[in-house]
């Protein structure tokens, strides 16, 4: 990622880890279609 | 720019999360619910005389004013009478492909949208991309709960929406 960064300087944004972005798929659509809240 | 790396908590806001808080809330209804299981257990985009004859319980008029305000609101995309996109979902291809547990395959919005999908579904799946720098295939399995993905040395992207991107669709 730092090398596609280092390519695409002006891009807004940020990275994470892999189970941080989990975390925020899980906010989002976790239990969604089993009838529970995150 | 240097590559920042955030956590979760830091890539959230008090505004973002009253946005999930009521996109959530839309997302529960009856009818997004009917939106979401077509897509779970169908490939491609959902029609949406389909998905208005599935939800019987409502007024037909009633329902396809439901789905007008969902796509409005951004939570689906309406094309030509079929819904192509239901977060996380997409009805064409893109560059997350999620495998479900039993064998079928669904297209996810972005790599959220596909870490999304398992605890979503309460099942484990398969998350297939590649790096959008070098082009090299990833993969890896996600159960509901993200065990072990600690151990995953990649990274995701969070791109920020811009100012004139009504569609989160449309700034991954």
């Amino acid at each position: 990622m730092r090398a596609w960064r280092e390519a695409n300087p002006a891009v807004a944004g940020a990275g994470t880890r892999v189970s941080e972005a989990f975390k925020l798929g899980e906010r989002v659509f976790g239990g969604l279609l089993r009838g529970e809240r995150p | 720019m240097a590559l920042e790396i955030r956590t979760a908590a830091e890539l959230s806001d008090p505004e973002l999360e009253a946005r999930w808080t009521t996109r959530r809330a839309a997302r529960e209804t009856a009818v997004l619910q009917q939106v979401l299981r077509a897509f779970v257990e169908r490939p491609g985009p959902a029609e949406v005389e389909q998905i208005v004859a599935a939800c019987a319980d409502g007024p037909s008029e009633g329902i396809r004013q439901d789905l007008a305000r969902l796509d409005e609101d951004d939570l689906i995309q309406i094309r030509d009478g079929l819904v192509d996109v239901a977060y996380p979902f997409s009805g064409f291809s893109t560059p997350f492909v999620v495998q479900l547990a039993d064998g079928q395959e669904r297209y996810a919005c972005c790599a959220i949208d596909a870490l999304g999908i398992a605890p979503m579904l309460g099942q484990r799946v398969r998350i297939r991309s590649r790096c959008h720098h070098c082009g090299e295939p990833l993969e890896l399995g996600v159960d509901p709960a993200g065990s072990g993905l600690e151990a995953e040395g990649g990274m995701v992207w969070v791109g920020k929406q811009g100012d004139g991107e009504r569609r989160a669709s449309t700034s991954l």
